[in-house]
């Protein structure tokens, strides 16, 4: 069940997302793909492979390389080595190229990029070139009713709105029908209350399409929610691919323990079965060496806090998240961590407390020398 | 839709610009010489001629000599030089078949690159031994006398010195034109070397240079400049002035001076012709230089552009000064070696 | 936490290029290909006239006089250069980002100069300012004023240059500026900038590759001039080299000379590469279709207008005023003008093919450019501007070597014609189209790829749509430089095949003004015609670019 990084998932591991009914077979094979412009590094030796009607998100910071994923799969790098197969069929590898026109992999980009000397409806029909006239307005008709654009064809790309556009780009790479979607950032130029609303209909147009989908973002909340799987790209490295669950409660790096979700660290020492920390002992359920120093991830749901008279740690920050209050607790050692509260209480600020934490399964790694993530020390979560 | 119409538009009117194009004449009319009675065109022969000789000066001509030896002539007009160089780029395959230049410099060259074919002597005899190659591979058609033109407003005849070595009198400071990568003038120059030796030679250049003297590109402009008082006295050619004349009447504020007769400064050049030894067209080209020295032409030369005929018998211009009053000196005024010391003279005087 | 993606929607793309890394596709470097060789003959005939060369030559070169000459030639084109972007950047700002009036009527006018020869200017500005000009003459009547400040030499070379080629800069600059995202603008705005500091830090860091671009094609237009040099006295490195051409037919030694010239090009080629850096310019989002940002000018109205008013004034109008002098005074003398229809159909039909074929074959050099950047692609485009530079008559004789000895049927053929103007006028072409291709993002490109389009197609139905505004500009500035040029036309030309330029020049060197006038004032009109027609094109393509 645990996951490590750079190896291929066996399937049976996964388990399906409970929607959607698609056959199992995969569609888009990764191997050992090293990718560097100049001197810099982007993808080093990632593998993963894509099933047949899956939606695969690419989450990562800046800088990972899960565009330059997408454009190796698209056709519009090349890879310095390893190979990229789809559908079976070798597209990039050392002997083989097949250019992007022949793919048949529809790509939105995160700029859209519609032709602004286009109408809609020629957008749209853009990749329909090879159907005859009246084959083509039917789709396109098709594709526009799919997408809710209808009667809008005839407008230029400088006249419709965000959402719009986003739309026009959608139905564009779906109406030739093709076999895999390519989604680069699709929503992070539109607000957030636009997105809620187009993110879960862009779902269902892909799904209703059957196509497979992968896209790109760094936003988790998105790649969590939409993603059958998620992947978890760091400087170029897969550090996991599993299913949004997986991710979340079973973390197989460091950086995936804190990139995804919010999480403390808290540092501890490995006494055989247990994990000895300031707050309590915990179990040490992945055999880390007995000495060893280590860090535990404590998510804020997983602390409990109890008001206690006695010294202790203490309540210094509070805020307010709707339906829950993240409140920030100072523990004797100075360390900070955080625990979430159903906001119907207040608990106020300099009340010491009791830490309790629940953890139906403990996630530590080794100490190490990781870079901070910048994450870890905010409030925020996206 | 109004995109479409200026499309249609563009569209439309370059067509009819290509269909006149396709069937525009090629030449304007232009008024000329009367005609004698013209001989046949002997069909399917044609000549080419380089000329440095400018179209206005001599087009009428031309389109005239056609019609009288019967053969198609066909005219590239351009700057001597250019054409020289030309020429001698394109060697052996030249379509040239005559090259009619504006001064014996240029066919000099030509004919040290051996390109240049020997003329009969039936045209040599035409002309004297001073107006043709010594090698006799080209012969001067029309004579050019060197003189000096001033503004008549601000000089009379009387203030100008015998002889061109007074101009290197600094009285004379700021007040002389020249044009120093002119062919005559560097013939001239030439001249002065062979007669009167080196170093009088260069005397005269760093004294005239010592009188900045301002820098033209031909001379047509120092006439100009001359006429208008930019400068007061420039060294030319003395047919331009009544070009001038023709143009803008006699109160054109210039008149040509000759200094005496025997002064080095009053020389004669000339403008010449020659046929290229690969010509396919030898005896039509034998004519059309033929043509050139005979009566009508030479007389076309006189009365039209004011120069002085180099064959016995027609004379001169009335306007112009007669051939009496010009020296003509006894140099080879093809000769390239010497202009190529003329050249490296003003070069190392900073002249040119 | 800050967005990155926000920021590269909207501004300048730097840093890490993302270049196709695909190869370039056959259809491209082929012609590019082609261009290239056909750039090279004009060195290569250098470079063998130059083997040639005796120990006479080498010493000859080497005088102190050629480098007096070579410092005062480079000192000019710098002046120039200056000048002209002091000129064009005020006025295409002003006919671009301002309310002034009439403003398209500025923006055509202050192209138009383009249209007169520089042969034909330089005898202008002698009539006007010389020292028995026109100015001299009505001011010393009332004034007494005897001498005016000396127009030949630096001081009217520099003027006449200025005042004939700023369009070049004009163009390129004009374009980027409408082409701009006011975006980038409003951010400095709101970052506390003023219009001020906006319009240095922002505004202008933004025309840095048009400028430069630009200041390309007047640096080395200056260095290959002849006809406003000679006539305006300025002793040149051109004139030089026509200096030997004319006094010892010695083509050795101008091939010397011109290979110089070269050596120039490509010191001022490395400077404007460094100048125009690495940056990419493009929009990357679709953009909100917003015009820019119009600043209202109030009381600058009428200094600007003057602005205006008087370098139209000179440039344009002063030597359209002079010839129509010349002509009425011709006509009230009664000389016999000559009709130069044919001369006018011949012009046009070779500046309209040489303005096709050349934008066709700048279209592969530009694009390799921009998408396949690299060494080989940069050099290529470099390569295209050898041409330039050097002086006409020494294309016309690199082509007369090989034309005559490889090409013998098409020698003195409109076809070789043609090819001599591509390889002279190209760099015109391949700034302006490569201008347009880097507005364009290739994320447009890689759409269309992916939905299907090969490179070809992709070309022919996304690129060249978006990119049609360039292409006007490079064919129309080539069909004006093609309408002037004289030199090649002279030596290459079919015979009989006269042309307005060469019209006038018969009758400028016999003085013959009021001749010369007429077919002066012609080339002048349908090349108007010509830029005028442009300009509306430009006007109604607004809409559909990004």
């Amino acid at each position: 069940m645990v996951n490590i990084k750079n190896r291929m998932i066996s399937e049976a591991s996964v388990t399906p997302h409970p929607d959607a009914s698609r056959p199992i077979g995969t569609l888009v094979s990764v191997k050992g793909v090293h990718k560097s412009f100049g001197n810099n590094v982007v993808i080093s030796n990632l593998s993963l492979e894509v099933r047949q009607g899956e939606f695969l998100s690419l989450l990562g910071p800046s800088g990972c390389g899960k565009t330059t994923i997408l454009r190796l799969i698209a056709g519009f790098e090349r890879p310095d080595a390893g190979e990229i197969y789809i559908s079976g069929q070798l597209v990039a590898g050392d002997a083989a190229w097949q250019p992007p026109e022949k793919r048949g992999v529809g790509m939105v980009f995160q700029d859209y990029a519609l032709f602004p000397h286009l109408t809609v409806a020629q957008n749209i029909a853009f990749g329909l070139h090879r159907f005859k006239s009246d084959a083509r307005q039917r789709r396109v008709q098709e594709v526009m009713d799919l997408v809710g654009l209808s009667g809008l064809g005839n407008r230029y790309p400088y006249e419709l709105s965000g959402g719009q556009q986003q739309r026009v780009a959608l139905a564009r790479a779906l109406a030739p029908g093709p076999q895999l979607v390519l989604l680069d950032e699709p929503f992070s130029n539109l607000d957030t209350d636009l997105r809620a609303q187009i993110r879960p209909e862009v779902e269902r147009i892909l799904r209703e399409a059957k196509t497979t989908a992968i896209f790109v973002t760094h936003d988790q909340e998105e790649a969590m929610a939409m993603g059958d799987r998620v992947g978890i790209l760091y400087r170029g490295c897969l550090e996991q691919l599993g299913t949004p669950e997986e991710v979340y409660h079973w973390p197989a790096t460091r950086f995936v323990a804190d990139f995804v979700g919010q999480a403390d660290f808290l540092s501890g020492k490995v006494a055989s079965d247990t994990i000895s920390t300031e707050i309590g002992d915990f179990v040490n359920a992945r055999n880390l060496p007995s000495g060893s120093l280590v860090e535990i991830m404590l998510r804020p749901d997983d602390v409990q806090l109890f008001p206690d008279s006695e010294e202790g740690p203490y309540i210094i920050a509070r805020q307010f998240r709707g339906s829950e209050n993240l409140y920030t607790v100072l523990l004797p050692s100075g360390k900070q961590i955080h625990s979430s509260q159903p906001s119907t209480e207040i608990i106020p600020i300099g009340t010491r407390v009791k830490i309790k934490v629940e953890l139906n399964h403990v996630v530590a790694f080794p100490t190490s020398t990781y870079p901070p993530n910048p994450k870890s020390e905010s409030l925020n979560t996206k | 839709m109004n995109n479409k119409l200026i499309k249609t538009f563009s569209i439309s009117l370059l067509s009819f610009v290509l269909l006149l194009a396709a069937c525009a004449p090629k030449q304007a009319v232009t008024p000329g010489v009367s005609a004698p009675a013209s001989s046949q065109i002997t069909p399917g022969v044609t000549i080419t001629v380089y000329s440095g000789r400018s179209k206005s000066l001599i087009g009428p001509l031309l389109d005239q000599v056609g019609k009288d030896i019967g053969v198609e002539v066909r005219v590239r007009y351009g700057d001597t030089a250019q054409l020289a160089a030309a020429i001698l780029e394109e060697g052996k395959r030249t379509p040239a078949d005559v090259f009619f230049a504006q001064d014996a410099g240029a066919l000099g060259a030509i004919s040290k690159a051996g390109m240049l074919a020997p003329l009969p002597d039936g045209i040599l005899n035409r002309v004297g031994t001073e107006f043709r190659s010594l090698k006799g591979d080209w012969v001067g058609v029309s004579g050019r006398a060197r003189v000096v033109v001033y503004n008549t407003q601000l000089l009379k005849e009387s203030d100008l010195p015998e002889s061109i070595r007074g101009f290197t009198d600094p009285k004379w400071k700021g007040k002389i034109g020249w044009p120093p990568t002119n062919g005559s003038f560097q013939a001239f120059v030439t001249a002065m070397r062979k007669i009167e030796g080196e170093q009088k030679t260069i005397q005269w250049l760093e004294g005239i240079k010592a009188n900045n003297p301002k820098v033209y590109k031909d001379n047509t402009a120092v006439v100009l400049a001359v006429a208008a008082g930019e400068v007061q006295v420039g060294f030319v050619n003395h047919y331009y002035l009544f070009n001038q004349i023709k143009q803008k009447g006699e109160s054109f504020t210039a008149r040509n001076y000759y200094p005496k007769k025997g002064d080095i400064g009053a020389m004669m050049n000339v403008a010449g012709a020659g046929i290229l030894s690969v010509t396919k067209n030898r005896e039509a080209a034998e004519r059309f230089i033929d043509y050139l020295l005979s009566d009508s032409a030479q007389r076309y030369f006189v009365d039209e552009t004011f120069e002085y005929a180099l064959t016995t018998g027609i004379p001169t211009h009335p306007g112009v000064a007669p051939l009496s009053q010009i020296d003509v000196p006894k140099i080879d005024l093809g000769s390239l070696e010497d202009l190529e010391g003329t050249l490296k003279l003003l070069r190392d005087l900073g002249i040119l | 936490m800050v967005i990155s993606s926000s920021q590269q929607r909207t501004g300048l793309k730097t840093g890490r290029r993302t270049p196709i890394s695909l190869g370039p596709p056959v259809f491209l470097w082929v012609p590019a290909l082609f261009v290239a060789v056909a750039m090279l003959l004009a060195p290569a005939y250098l470079v063998i006239r130059t083997a040639s060369a005796g120990q006479d030559a080498l010493s000859l070169f080497l005088r102190e006089r050629t480098a007096l000459v070579l410092v005062r030639t480079v000192a000019l084109a710098i002046s120039v250069t200056a000048a002209t972007t002091a000129i064009a950047i005020p006025l295409a700002w002003l006919t671009v980002r301002t309310d002034l009036p009439l403003r398209r009527l500025w923006s055509v006018l202050a192209i138009l100069p383009l249209v007169v020869p520089s042969y034909v200017g330089g005898f202008v500005l002698v009539a006007a300012f010389g020292p028995r000009g026109m100015l001299q003459h009505f001011l010393s009547g009332p004034f007494g004023i005897e001498r005016l400040p000396e127009i030949y030499g630096f001081p009217g070379a520099l003027l006449a240059l200025t005042l004939f080629s700023y369009p070049y800069m004009l163009l390129n600059v004009r374009a980027a500026l409408a082409g701009m995202d006011p975006a980038l603008e409003e951010a400095a705005r709101s970052l506390g900038r003023g219009p001020r500091s906006t319009f240095f830090h922002v505004t202008l860091q933004h025309l840095r590759p048009a400028a430069a671009s630009g200041a390309l094609l007047v640096a080395l237009y200056t260095l290959s001039d002849f006809g406003a040099v000679s006539l305006l006295q300025f002793d040149s490195f051109t004139r030089q080299i026509y200096v030997q051409y004319q006094g010892s037919f010695d083509r050795t030694l101008a091939a010397v000379f011109s290979l110089v010239l070269i050596a120039l090009t490509v010191t001022v080629l490395f400077a404007e590469g460094r100048v125009r850096g690495k940056l990419r310019y493009y929009r990357s989002g679709v953009g909100t279709g917003r015009p820019p940002m119009i600043v209202s000018l109030g009381r600058w109205k009428w200094p600007a207008l003057c602005f205006c008013g008087s370098i139209v004034l000179f440039s344009l109008l002063l030597p359209v005023a002079i010839l129509g002098f010349w002509l009425v005074q011709g006509l009230l003398a009664s000389i016999p003008l000559q009709a130069v229809w044919a001369a006018a159909l011949h012009s046009a039909l070779a500046s309209g093919l040489a303005a096709i074929i050349t934008v066709t074959m700048a279209l592969p050099v530009a694009i390799l450019a921009v998408r396949y950047s690299g060494r080989l692609s940069s050099l290529l485009e470099r390569i295209s501007y050898t041409g330039f530079a050097l002086p006409g008559i020494v294309i016309a004789l690199s082509l007369v070597f090989f034309g005559i000895r490889f090409a013998t049927p098409f020698y003195q053929t409109l076809g070789m014609l043609v090819f001599a103007y591509m390889v002279l006028f190209l760099p015109q072409a391949v700034g302006s189209v490569r201008s347009s291709v880097m507005q364009i993002s290739p994320r447009l490109e890689e759409a269309a790829r992916s939905l299907g389009h090969s490179p070809p197609s992709v070309l022919a139905r996304i690129t060249l749509p978006l990119i049609r505004n360039g292409l006007l500009g490079g064919a129309a500035l080539v069909f004006l430089t093609v309408m002037k040029e004289l030199p090649a036309t002279l030596v290459l030309s079919p015979i009989g095949f006269d042309t307005l330029a060469t019209e006038v020049w018969n009758a400028t060197t016999e003085g013959l003004f009021a001749q010369a006038a007429v077919p002066a004032l012609l080339l002048i009109a349908v090349s108007s015609g010509a830029i005028v027609l442009l300009l509306l094109q430009e006007k109604r393509a607004g809409k559909t670019a990004p």
